[in-house]
């Protein structure tokens, strides 16, 4: 019996060996490359989706690098860590590939909560860093002045003040919101800035509530917001509540004029809601409709990379931070911090998400790639740009026609 | 009083109450039967939402059908789960099943993380997203149909506890094994089937888990958590309090998510504030009897 169990204990311990994610892409000879390494949430349940995808945009574009005989004469390593959504995991993480990988550059990045945990405990480092996580002002305020800080996600504000601008912009203007978000920092910063932005330019907040991510029924929420009927339903959450909340908004009928959110063009949107997804708006970063020439080619290039998958916005995003950091190595010709941070301040980069520089923030960040947001809107299963006018590929149908008129 | 309102959010909290209900039945005849608080529960609730998801995905088969599929599935993974790592610490102390319950827990997560991804995936058929107006309440058709199923899983399984030999065996089981063993009945196939049965019942519950919500590998979790209140708040391991135990959780989450303030805020918080009040007025849960 004793034996029974410990051969059953070690083929438990062997399978979770086999099944603990060891990641570093490794050429044959390792002092030969470069080494940069991405600290991506790959195991935490809520925002492995968005740390998959960012594996998927890093890998591309470490393939094409190196396919074009890497950088400085030299292949490029990529050690990918997995934070699993821990802030202590991810501070070793860090700690690991800086001082004993050595990599000249650390990139990658998702939550806040853990950006600002990491970067809390490498600044006595001063590394170079790349990050592409992270919209939370609370990073911003504290890491973004930092010379060797470079941030490429919108910050929270940018979101909210297109949702605003864009609001702003429909006819006839609508004068009620009722607001709803995840109880986590994301939701919470978010609501705040977008009811301070609301606020200032005469919107009624009518409902303005938090709910717990993951939770199986959102009818009672729903039914509350009905009660007070507003103009427009505005909701920061994740991909899995975002799919239970339209399919609940449409069992108990509630039908606000324009069902707005946050980042509705992740993978399995259209699969996962079908026609009830319809007319939904959201402030995204990027889609892969949009009709920049740097994206078409890119898109083209997914496809062949990863067939039958639509990529969400981290793809192109993480790959738009490894090319822009090779890119800065190539024009520093060296590995050195001083040169390489300079040569990233000059970035001026065609990327499938727009050009890319390096631009002063609004709240005190030196470094920032991204601050212009679209918003998008489903229709008939296709998700198309309508704000701004600029990159508009198809029009906003607003009021969203009721439920019983679909 | 804003009636519509009221009735709405009765019939959405009885409407999820079904799918609790549907959960925990599986947890509870395994507690009762073979006193093991089984934490990979919600895990097995989580394949059978993802056996349903891949059948509608890959081969089209709609949910109503792959119910059972996912039922007879997860009976027999449920069979090997009991055979190769329960049934050799069966004797051990309660501590060591705890553990083994969460390991395995665990490792359903990680794997099902593994092979699928985190991508959150569900079930849309020709039916999906209907809404049935009662009156001034709407109902998701689907979501209805959760709850009739729920009610007859209920049914089923008195019907079996009480009417069916290998049923009845397991009811003296639970009252005595030692007992149940000295006039012949043999408990470790007893216990084999009652793991099988919850196993089974997991599985069809999350074949409505993909349809009324979605797939992925947190969703049993979650569920879990709820069903652990609802098991101790109807008092452990008996059918009725299982049932009364869902119904005064989706109501009350149902109400308060309406009508407070930040209700919504409170989903998993009212689960257990509730379960301590009602532990403070009646130890041993609302239909528990102490068990020596």
């Amino acid at each position: 019996m004793g034996g029974k169990r410990f051969h059953f204990g070690m083929g438990l311990l062997v399978c979770c060996v086999l099944l603990t994610p060891r990641l570093a892409i490794t050429p044959a000879i390792a002092q030969e490359t470069i080494k940069i390494g991405a600290v991506l949430p790959l195991s935490k349940a809520a925002f492995a989706e968005a740390g998959e995808e960012q594996r998927r945009g890093l890998l591309m574009a470490l393939e094409e690098i190196n396919q074009a005989g890497g950088v400085l004469g030299k292949k490029v390593e990529l050690i990918i860590e997995d934070d699993t959504g821990e802030p202590s995991v991810g501070i070793a993480a860090c700690e690991k590939l800086l001082t004993r990988d050595k990599v000249v550059a650390l990139i990658g990045g998702y939550s806040s909560t853990i950006t600002f945990a990491q970067m809390n405990a490498i600044q006595r480092l001063e590394p170079f860093v790349a990050w592409v996580g992270a919209s939370s002002t609370n990073v911003e305020h504290n890491f973004g002045p930092k010379r060797w800080f470079f941030h490429y996600h919108p910050w929270d504000y940018d979101r909210q003040s297109t949702v605003r601008d864009f609001l702003l912009s429909i006819s006839p203007r609508p004068k009620t919101m009722a607001i709803a978000y995840e109880d986590g920092i994301y939701g919470t910063t978010s609501r705040d800035y977008a009811v301070k932005y609301l606020k200032e330019r005469g919107f009624e907040i009518v409902f303005d509530e938090r709910f717990k991510s993951g939770s199986p029924d959102f009818t009672p929420m729903l039914t509350k917001i009905k009660m007070v009927n507003p103009d427009i339903f505005y909701w920061v959450a994740y991909a899995g509540d975002t799919t239970l909340i339209m399919k609940q908004a449409k069992e108990i009928d509630f039908n606000p004029k324009l069902f707005l959110s946050v980042a509705i063009n992740f993978p399995q949107y259209k699969e996962s809601l079908g026609a009830t997804g319809d007319y939904v708006a959201g402030v995204d970063v990027w889609i892969p409709g949009m009709k920049l020439p740097a994206a078409v080619k890119w898109m083209e290039r997914f496809k062949k990379a990863y067939p039958g998958r639509t990529p969400e916005y981290w793809a192109p995003l993480a790959y738009t931070n490894l090319m822009t950091v090779v890119e800065a190595i190539r024009r520093a010709g060296s590995t050195d911090k001083e040169k390489l941070i300079a040569a990233m301040e000059k970035t001026d980069y065609d990327s499938p998400l727009g050009k890319i520089t390096f631009k002063k923030s609004e709240e005190g960040g030196l470094h920032q790639a991204i601050d212009e947001l679209i918003i998008t809107q489903w229709q008939k299963g296709v998700s198309y740009v309508v704000y701004p006018a600029n990159k508009a590929t198809g029009q906003l149908i607003y009021p969203t026609p009721n439920w019983k008129n679909r | 009083m804003d009636w519509p309102s009221f009735f709405q959010s009765l019939a959405n909290g009885i409407l999820i109450a079904g799918l609790y209900a549907a959960v925990t039945l599986g947890l509870t005849l395994v507690l009762g039967v073979m006193g093991i608080v089984n934490f990979a529960h919600g895990e097995l609730v989580m394949l059978g939402a993802y056996n349903t998801f891949w059948l509608f995905a890959l081969l089209g088969i709609d949910p109503l059908l792959s119910l059972a599929i996912s039922g007879v599935l997860l009976f027999f993974i449920g069979i090997g789960i009991y055979r190769f790592t329960i049934r050799p610490i069966l004797k051990d102390p309660p501590l060591n099943q705890l553990l083994l319950t969460l390991g395995i827990s665990i490792f359903l997560q990680n794997l099902a993380m593994i092979l699928w991804k985190t991508d959150s995936r569900s079930v849309v058929t020709s039916y999906s997203g209907i809404s049935l107006h009662l009156g001034i309440v709407h109902i998701g058709l689907t979501r209805s149909m959760t709850f009739l199923m729920a009610v007859a899983l209920t049914i089923l399984l008195v019907l079996f506890l009480y009417k069916v030999r290998p049923g009845r065996a397991m009811r003296a089981v639970s009252e005595n094994n030692t007992a149940s063993w000295l006039i012949g009945i043999n408990v470790q196939r007893t216990y084999l089937l009652a793991f099988g049965v919850a196993s089974a019942l997991a599985g069809v519950s999350g074949a409505m888990v993909s349809t009324i919500m979605y797939t992925f590998p947190m969703v049993g979790f979650k569920l879990s958590l709820k069903a652990f209140c609802i098991l101790v708040l109807g008092g452990l391991g008996n059918i009725p309090g299982t049932l009364l135990g869902s119904l005064i959780l989706g109501l009350t989450e149902s109400f308060v998510g309406t009508y407070v303030p930040e209700g919504s805020g409170w989903a998993e918080g009212i689960s257990f504030i509730l379960l301590i009040i009602i532990l403070m007025i009646k130890p041993t849960g609302l239909a528990g009897t102490r068990r020596e």
